[in-house]
């Protein structure tokens, strides 16, 4: 069969052939005796491996550049959802990683006085979003989704950017006294980022599931953001 | 994959060779094959007629090959006395590497060995099979196409088109074996034979799913009917269980659907004195999604629940600065899955050694048991976020609540296993189980309770004696 494939790569320069294509060829008949030679040439495809190398050429700064306007780009994609496939299909987890590291960050200034004084640590945060994201991907995939793992973990992850605008929010808004009025101001904020959080991720995730099993892929997602949104209204004012 | 001794055309694997001992004149159908081998199957040629046309499959297809013993020259046989079943090849009496050894699905389908019985094995399947002097016309090779096989035709699948890619059919419907019995029906004896010699071949069952096929290595419950234990499993639903280290395994644990998780909860939270949720609900279907978020979403409403009635309750007291108390939320997640599974380990462990003791007790399986725990901590999740009301006699009713719920579900779950077992035992079981429920209940209260403790005493402290009260009563 090796053989065969051989020939087809020969004759008809693509690997996969149908077979009818070849029907002319079912009265060659080679004996074994007879060495088969050939060669396997694969057709340059879409991409030019030129490409690929040339980045090394290039100046940092391009490269730099064209990776942030990747992650700017999915930013985007996050604040206005459509049902676009350029967040699955060129996944990246540095947006992730910047959203977490602030959310993070921002989380801190809290337990910054005592040390029983129990806002999330950065660990506690950092643990909490990556592992619920991988929890959350092993549920779906566990469910019969079609998603690649690191195409979910990419959404989650950016979809957790209206939750860190919400918390920058907060932060502003919490230098100016605390009360009532402002906890009201936080609650409203943080309520309509939770949505908005777990609408986009929805939106990109649900098409990707078994059409009988959205809710139950929904829910952990929910629960995710619910939690992050906690912790961001619990933050504690000065 | 060994070729035979002649290779066929570039575009399909070779056709079957005669036997080494006839001559090749013209009975041989080198250009017949197109799609063989790796291909499908293929219109076999009519009987007796001529092979060079039309396809030679893993079919049988009928090439009047005179058998072994004859010398070559002489005419051929009448059709049938030399049937071509399977893929030609050389016709070697033993057994030949090509043939799938136990274990390995090999193109060309399944083809199991048989200690050099009746028909002579080649190499990548080929064989022919001697027939007897008046055992009529050689049946005609079966089509390609999914119809069933007559026995008459080949034992063997067409060749499949792609590695581990499933034959459409293994064996000969029961109706068609019955029509055709008259005919050559030793062809489905032999092959049957074979497979009873050799229950170790590789065989493969289609399940519902693609996702789930396995292949079914050795299976001892093939009997000479394979068909029709593969049937008989696919009608009952059962499924394959694939090894434990492949991911499908884990997904067997969370096959059910939105309304039935929904059914589920609803099942834990009304308890009907009728209805086992094990048997009722669950239809030997446990499933672990709920078992897992329940215990995920009660450790966080636990939590949380607790930090903000204290602070609601706490709010009026100016020296009160709220903290989140983040870390309650690990900690009330490692109770509440410690319990969710060591305590179905444990009673599912007990139960296995009753059963060990005494045959009458019967037992769920760990992942119903599991399951039955985890689906009625659900009654839990209300009771905790209701906790937010201040009152504290409203607290413990609603713990009390919650508690006799989820723990009639337990109760109603596992009594109809335990009817058998002696009254003293069963009782205490009954009531180690309760018992372990309510004090999950009392332990996630408490800390619930004593994070917002009474309300504060006036700051002004009151004269005389009551001053060495206040401090005691912070």
């Amino acid at each position: 069969e090796l053989q065969t494939r051989e020939k087809s790569g020969d004759e008809g320069g693509g690997v996969a052939a149908p077979p009818p294509m070849f029907a002319g060829l079912s009265d060659v008949s080679i004996s074994e005796d007879i060495p088969v030679e050939g060669e396997i040439t694969v057709p340059v495809g879409s991409h030019s491996p030129d490409e690929d190398y040339s980045t090394l050429d290039e100046p940092v700064k391009d490269t730099i550049m064209r990776d942030l306007k990747a992650v700017g780009k999915k930013f985007v994609h996050v604040m206005y959802p459509k049902k676009s496939s350029a967040l699955l299909r060129d996944w990246d987890l540095w947006g992730p990683l910047v959203l977490c590291v602030s959310l993070a960050l921002m989380l801190q200034g809290g337990s910054a006085d005592s040390k029983d004084d129990g806002g999330p640590q950065f660990a506690e945060v950092f643990v909490i979003i990556w592992f619920g994201a991988v929890v959350i991907t092993l549920n779906s995939k566990l469910l019969g989704g079609t998603i690649s793992f690191f195409q979910s973990l990419c959404v989650l992850g950016y979809c957790v950017l209206p939750l860190t605008v919400a918390m920058l929010v907060c932060r502003l808004v919490l230098l100016a006294g605390s009360g009532t009025v402002i906890f009201i101001v936080r609650l409203v904020v943080v309520m309509a980022m939770f949505a908005w959080s777990t609408l986009a991720s929805t939106a990109f995730l649900a098409d990707s599931q078994p059409p009988n099993r959205k809710a139950l892929v929904v829910y952990p997602i929910f629960l995710f953001y619910f939690v992050i949104s906690w912790m961001i209204l619990t933050f504690p004012p000065q | 994959m060994p070729l035979p001794a002649q290779a066929g055309p570039r575009g399909a694997a070779p056709p079957c060779p005669l036997p080494a001992s006839v001559s090749p004149a013209g009975a041989h159908g080198p250009g017949a094959p197109e799609a063989i081998g790796a291909g499908g199957g293929v219109a076999p040629p009519g009987a007796g007629q001529d092979p060079a046309a039309g396809k030679l499959g893993g079919g049988c297809s009928l090439v009047p090959a005179p058998p072994a013993p004859r010398a070559p020259g002489q005419p051929p046989p009448p059709p049938g006395s030399f049937c071509h079943v399977g893929r030609a090849g050389a016709r070697r009496p033993a057994r030949s590497q090509g043939l799938a050894p136990p274990g390995r699905l090999e193109l060309g389908g399944r083809i199991p060995h048989s200690a050099g019985g009746a028909g002579n094995r080649g190499d990548s399947g080929c064989r022919w099979r001697p027939v007897g002097p008046g055992a009529g016309p050689c049946p005609a090779p079966r089509p390609p196409s999914r119809e069933p096989r007559s026995p008459q035709a080949t034992a063997l699948p067409p060749p499949v088109t792609r590695p581990f890619a499933l034959p459409p059919q293994r064996w000969p419907q029961p109706a068609a074996m019955a029509a055709s019995d008259e005919l050559q029906f030793h062809e489905f004896d032999e092959a049957a034979d074979l497979l009873a010699m050799d229950p170790d071949a590789t065989t493969t069952s289609l399940s519902g799913r693609q996702s789930q096929v396995a292949v079914n290595l050795g299976s001892s419950e093939e009997g000479e009917l394979g068909e029709e234990t593969d049937k008989t499993e696919l009608l009952s639903g059962q499924k394959q269980q694939p090894g434990f280290w492949t991911f499908q395994y884990y997904q067997t644990f969370f096959d059910v659907d939105s309304h039935q998780v929904l059914a589920r909860l609803k099942g834990s939270l009304l308890p009907l004195p009728g209805k086992n949720f094990v048997q009722h609900h669950l239809r030997n279907n446990p499933d672990l999604y709920g078992p897992f978020w329940i215990c995920a979403t009660l450790a966080f409403t636990l939590a949380a629940s607790s930090n903000v009635a204290s602070a609601l309750e706490r709010r009026s007291d100016p020296s009160f600065r709220y903290s989140p108390q983040f870390h309650k939320v690990p900690v009330a997640g490692a109770v509440v899955y410690c319990y969710a599974w060591l305590a179905p380990l444990a009673l599912w462990g007990y139960l296995q050694w009753r059963k060990g003791l005494s045959g009458q007790v019967d037992s769920y399986s760990f992942l119903e048991t599991a399951c039955v725990y985890g689906y009625s901590l659900f009654a839990y999740i209300p009771a905790s976020i209701l906790w937010l009301l201040p009152a504290a006699w409203l607290q413990w009713l609603l713990l009390a609540c919650a508690a006799a719920l989820s723990g009639s579900v337990l109760v109603l779950a596992f009594w109809p296993l335990l009817r058998a077992d002696s009254r003293v035992a069963a009782l205490a079981l009954l009531a180690a189980i309760l018992a372990l429920h309510v004090l999950l209940a009392v332990g996630c209260k408490v800390p619930h309770s004593t994070a917002h403790p009474s309300p504060p005493q006036p700051k002004v402290p009151p004269p005389g004696p009551a001053n060495t009260s206040g401090p005691l009563h912070q």
